[in-house]
């Protein structure tokens, strides 16, 4: 599985040499010098080492997870827009186009392109969508048939690039709309089917030209030369360059068919800058303008982009539409001129405005924290080279709403404390550990510091689930109505350092019921309870949870006084919110090559690592931390109806602002603190909590299921004995318990046994 | 011998899988014979292909009534008819990434778990054939019938990576169910 099997077949000219020593001899008399056959052939190494490797060189492409509709998927509408806005779908009054979709209320019709993934081509589909809320009510094909599910294709959210920072999105030849082509031809080189790679009648009549205007007005290159200037980096504009792209132009054709030279430059002319990305070839330019793949332009789009080659940034749409406009007419009346189009055609084509996308369409490296991981999940099976090159299709697991609403969530609070201060966020999805999200701190000057992976900080009371899971695992010892002493204690630590745990109210309590100590978060009594249980067994806790321990283990453990990043907590809590099924998490499912070929794939694995009852037993303590305990602010951020678990982290001097919960389908856990570790004055529930809610805010998610699993039941306890009680008995509560393993009865129960159904009465 | 066993009971999980899932079989990993196992979704637990008719194959509880499951949804179901196409066909990868899209859709429905494991079973992955039946199991608290077979998949996954005892445990769930059910 691991290892790199692959290597993909390129489609490779291989350099054939066509009379080529009648060439040499024939530039050998041009240039009448010993030397210059040398200087020949070193140059004709480097046309061939550049067209064979620049031309394929692919960036791998790295899409989100697709958005799947269906009767009862749960999204917002304004999160359907969403995403047809990062697919480039453009709205229209009626949607019949691949790539368009309506809206008329509730009610979307879209027409998708269809798209290869790895389980399957999806084909191009006319359907509509009906919402009734934050649901989808109703999803049938635009002619009325039957369509159960719709997956639309993924959005780009990035490529991996080599060094140079340069993209591309390739296109082959007989794929390129020939309207495109004639345009080409037409503006740039007219005699491309006949010269040799440089043309004597266009230098001819730039040579006029420029004489005319009394300056450098046209530079009389045909495509080839062009080609060839593109494989330079700098645009220097010596003789000696230019003698020598005349003789690689030269060279170029006669290793090369026309054909071959015409795709490598569709692929390679520089059409835009884009900070500093520079936009290559007409695949990648056509996103970059109009949002849409190359197949789907129009004439008057594949005509401006063509009058783009002259000068891209003379004849910048976005910046001069109306230079670029006259431009771009030019060159649809040259078509007509020239006999490719007619000359209705070419006048509907001019009535067109512009049309560029309003933004540019940036693709690339919208989520560079989440690309982090991802990254670091394909170095394990993949060379950089091949990442950068062979054109790899790479499918995440990122949901790009929950991404944002993670991201905006961290911002605004982030902004309304401090302007300094930091943190990271990642959601992932219960069941299956697909990481949806990942924030790597505020979207604003990220600089690479990933927090989400790399910020190692104390995690406080986020261990304690741990501590309690350690208990409750052992059902015959504890439930969660055990008591729990949280009194004044000293603990020696392996230093023989004595150490006195306080509660964060400086409080104790006396005797507690265990599920209270952890949903108000007691830390005298967390301790006590994890010396109780057992250090080494905490520990095995944390194992299994997923969580690597540290080398040395002190009672300080049990207050978190170890350090994980947040990605690494994720991962914890899933195995809890999951219901004792640890999952690894990821962030790539599946990786295909070029050719549509799977190379891999990265499928759900589970583990079960806890009994789901003993689980549901913590689940149930956590349920309450957010009803009743430290996360009972969360409240009033998320719908009522929705219940969900979770807890807070705080560590000393309130350095770090933890938290993580869940629902049924979604798992968040968030960070806040300053890089420099010092103080944030916020808690868990005010700082992180509060990021958290809102982000759960902003999603549709399913509460926590209601029911017990079966191998639990409700029993009656009495709080001040942990004891099972009666229903009748005084000041009870129901809390659920494994079958068969309830705590002995308590003195009410014995006392009233041959009597029940009359204190039933009396004492209600 | 202990193979021969197990096969039988390999044929057995697979053929109910296909009735209470809809998800068609093929052959067991190392079997060619029981190949398309072509059982009809609607007949009642028919065990014409199975191998030489062995002992605990042939056990008449698969006849015991069990609750009726909550319907998949339509989606759901859609992408289980296609799991089961491609897996049919041999392409397991597809159809467990197929099965993974059903259970984000519906992720607490016992069926799609048990799939999912039939599936890894096919490949030969016997570790997570085991699990992900456990967890089809913790959702399966009231259909006997899909505990059954998920305890035959785990026996027999269990067997197959030399967990001599752990099959027995698991066969000893597949007892005391086979005992529930004919009541």
């Amino acid at each position: 599985m691991g290892s790199r099997k692959r290597r993909t077949q390129r489609k490779v000219a291989h350099a054939r040499p066509k009379r080529s020593w009648l060439v040499y001899l024939l530039l050998l008399v041009v240039l009448s010098a010993p030397f210059a056959v040398g200087y020949v052939l070193w140059l004709d190494r480097q046309v061939v080492a550049q067209f064979e490797g620049k031309r394929w060189a692919l960036p791998a492409r790295v899409y989100a997870r697709p958005l799947e509709l269906y009767e009862g998927t749960r999204l917002r509408p304004q999160h359907l827009v969403a995403e047809f806005e990062a697919l480039g779908y453009r709205p229209v009054a009626q949607s019949s186009a691949p790539g368009t979709y309506s809206r008329n209320g509730n009610e979307f019709r879209v027409t998708t392109r269809g798209f290869r993934f790895p389980d399957g081509e999806e084909q191009a589909r006319r359907a509509v969508i009906r919402f009734e809320g934050n649901r989808v009510a109703a999803l049938s094909a635009a002619d009325g048939g039957e369509l159960p599910i719709l997956r639309l294709e993924p959005a780009i959210i990035g490529g991996i690039y080599p060094a140079h920072g340069e993209d591309r999105v390739l296109v082959r030849l007989e794929d390129v709309p020939p309207e495109l082509i004639h345009a080409l031809l037409v503006v740039e080189d007219r005699n491309f089917f006949q010269h040799r790679g440089i043309s004597w009648s266009g230098i001819a009549r730039a040579a006029v030209a420029n004489v005319r205007a009394g300056r450098v007005v046209q530079g009389g290159s045909t495509i080839t030369q062009q080609l060839v200037k593109n494989f330079y980096l700098t645009s220097d504009r010596t003789l000696r360059r230019k003698i020598n792209e005349a003789i690689m132009a030269l060279l170029l054709e006669y290793r090369y068919d026309k054909y071959e030279i015409l795709e490598a430059y569709l692929n390679e002319v520089y059409l835009a800058q884009d900070g500093n990305r520079s936009i290559h070839g007409f695949g990648l330019a056509a996103e970059y303008y109009f949002s849409q793949p190359l197949e789907d332009l129009r004439l008057d789009q594949l005509a401006m982009m063509a009058g783009l080659v002259k000068g891209p940034s003379f004849y910048n749409p976005r910046r001069h539409p109306q230079r670029t406009k006259e431009r771009r007419d030019l060159v649809l009346r040259m078509l007509h001129t020239y006999g490719s189009i007619d000359a209705e055609t070419a006048q509907r084509a001019i009535a067109r405005e512009l049309d560029v996308s309003p933004a540019p369409h940036r693709s690339d490296n919208r989520y560079p924290a989440f690309m982090d991981l991802v990254q670091q999940h394909l170095r394990r099976d993949y060379r950089a080279e091949d990442l950068s090159s062979e054109g790899l299709q790479i499918f995440t697991t990122l949901v790009p709403h929950v991404q944002e609403a993670a991201q905006r969530s961290l911002d605004q609070r982030l902004q309304a404390i401090d302007s300094e201060l930091q943190g990271a966020g990642v959601v992932v999805n219960v069941d299956d550990g697909t990481v949806a999200a990942l924030i790597g701190g505020r979207e604003a000057g990220y600089l690479g510091f990933n927090r989400a992976m790399q910020a190692r900080r104390p995690v406080g009371s986020l261990i304690k689930p741990a501590v309690y899971l350690a208990a409750l695992s052992r059902p015959d010892r504890y439930g969660l109505g055990s008591l729990v002493l949280d009194s004044p204690m000293e603990v020696q630590d392996a230093a023989g350092r004595r150490w006195e745990p306080k509660n964060y109210s400086g409080r104790y309590h006396g005797q507690v019921p265990l599920w209270q100590a952890l949903a108000n978060s007691y830390n005298v009594s967390t301790v006590w309870l994890g010396l109780d249980v057992g250090l080494p067994a905490v520990v095995d806790a944390l194992e299994r949870l997923g969580l690597r321990p540290p080398s040395r283990v002190y009672a300080s453990l049990l207050l978190g006084a170890v350090n994980y990043t947040p990605l690494e907590v994720a991962q914890m809590y899933q195995t809890i919110a999951s219901g004792g099924y640890q999952t690894p998490l990821r962030a790539v499912q599946s990786v295909m090559d070029a050719e549509g070929e799977v190379l891999q794939s990265y499928p759900l694995a589970v583990e079960q690592v806890f009994d789901g009852g003993e689980v549901f037993l913590l689940d149930y303590a956590l349920r309450q931390a957010m009803r009743s305990g430290t996360g009972r602010s969360a409240g009033r951020h998320l719908p009522p109806g929705l219940t969900v678990a979770g807890k807070t982290g705080t560590t000393n001097d309130t350095r770090d602002s933890w938290f993580a919960g869940y629902s049924s389908d979604m798992l968040g856990v968030f960070w806040l603190g300053h890089d420099d570790n010092r103080s944030t004055g916020l808690t868990g529930a005010s700082g992180a909590l509060q990021v958290w809610g809102q982000t759960f805010a902003s999603l549709e998610l399913r509460p926590l299921p209601d029911s017990l699993p079966a191998s639990v039941e409700m029993s009656w306890i009495e709080p001040a004995s942990g004891l099972r009680a009666e229903e009748y008995c005084a000041d009870v509560v129901q809390l659920p318990y494994i079958r068969g393993k309830m705590p002995p009865d308590a003195a009410c129960v014995e006392d009233a046994q041959p009597r029940r159904g009359r204190f039933r009465g009396w004492f209600q | 011998m202990m193979r021969k066993v197990s096969s039988g009971v390999v044929g057995a999980v697979l053929a109910s899988s296909v009735l209470l899932s809809a998800c068609a079989t093929t052959a067991e990993p190392g079997s060619s014979r029981n190949g398309a196992a072509n059982v009809e979704r609607e007949t009642s637990r028919t065990t014409t292909d199975r191998p030489n008719g062995d002992s605990s194959a042939s056990a008449p509880e698969e006849t015991a009534p069990q609750a009726p499951l909550r319907a998949l949804p339509a989606a759901a179901a859609e992408l289980v008819r296609q799991a089961e196409e491609a897996s049919a066909q041999g392409r397991h990868d597809e159809a467990a990434s197929l099965l993974e899209r059903a259970l984000r859709i519906e992720p607490q429905h016992p069926v799609l778990w048990q799939n999912l494991a039939v599936v890894r079973y096919r490949q030969g992955d016997y570790a997570q054939a085991e699990q992900l039946a456990m967890r089809s199991n913790r959702l399966s608290g009231d259909y006997p019938a899909l505990q059954l077979t998920n305890w035959r998949l785990i026996a027999v996954s269990r067997e197959l990576r030399g967990d001599t005892q752990g099959a027995a445990a698991a066969a000893e769930q597949v007892q005391q169910l086979r005992a529930v059910g004919s009541r």
